[in-house]
């Protein structure tokens, strides 16, 4: 049987979802990473700001980025863009994960152990 | 064939156009509002959604705040339901099951396992969704 798109698209939404529950979970650790260099020739660098988290997990190394537009005039509907990826020890891409609308979640959950949001919560309510 | 049973096929086929055109034109008058509305709501939808994987960060402390927030998703929902298409649709039958699920998850404390799960189903609806969205954007 054929496999839909909308089939196809489940089944990575579930795969980001699983690693958003491992990140949540502390399973999965997360730190900063440098963005891949670009040609000197890129343009792109002036307009595009990235954001890079690295992970290991099952002999495999993840890399999350987020990628945001620096001028407003070239906002279209969606501001920020995610990119999940497999890369190798050199840090170049063996395989980017299809974007699906979990991938934000996912960034979600990386931010908040990053930040340690939880802890400063706590900290927050525990104040008298 | 008498002229009183042409007539009456007739009166029949007219009433058969009739409704076709009354279904036709109620599915292009949702499709216009569905185009309106569907972008406010996505994104309102997927808030939501975040908002509960925000919760399931540290539920012990948020189960409250989950169960609140399903109230803001089933108001979602059901002004996603009434647009997205006709009452056998694919996407209307989806989101329905999805806001029958959230309603019954409403009325008593969720565990984290069931809530999670929750969350799941709602990040799946809402990839659909925007699937279809796109889809339709062709259109």
């Amino acid at each position: 049987m054929a496999i839909t798109s909308q089939e196809s698209s489940s089944r990575w939404t579930e795969a980001v979802l699983k690693l958003t529950k491992l990140t949540r979970e502390g399973r999965i650790t997360w730190t900063r990473g440098v963005p891949p260099p670009k040609k000197p020739t890129d343009m792109s660098s002036l307009l595009l700001t990235e954001e890079v988290f690295v992970a290991d997990y099952d002999n495999q190394r993840l890399r999350f980025r987020r990628t945001s537009t620096n001028v407003n005039v070239l906002l279209t509907q969606r501001r920020h863009t995610y990119t999940l990826e497999i890369v190798d020890a050199k840090g170049d891409t063996i395989w980017t994960f299809p974007v699906v609308e979990a991938l934000e979640d996912l960034y979600q959950a990386i931010i908040y152990h990053q930040a340690g949001i939880g802890a400063f919560v706590d900290r927050l309510l525990g104040q008298s | 064939m008498t002229l009183s049973d042409a007539g009456s096929i007739a009166s029949l086929v007219s009433l058969v156009l009739t409704m076709f055109v009354f279904f036709n034109v109620r599915e292009i008058r949702r499709g216009v509002l569905y185009k309106a509305r569907a972008p406010d709501l996505l994104k309102s939808l997927t808030n939501h959604k975040s908002a509960l994987n925000t919760y399931l960060t540290d539920y012990a402390a948020s189960a409250r705040d989950f169960q609140r927030q399903l109230s803001l998703i089933e108001g979602t929902l059901l002004a996603l339901e009434r647009k997205v298409g006709w009452w056998l649709s694919q996407e209307r039958r989806a989101i329905r099951n999805a806001r029958h699920l959230v309603s019954r998850s409403r009325s008593n404390a969720l565990a984290y396992e069931p809530a999670e799960w929750l969350y799941n189903q709602l990040s799946l609806l809402v990839e659909r969704l925007e699937q279809d969205w796109r889809d339709r954007e062709w259109l």
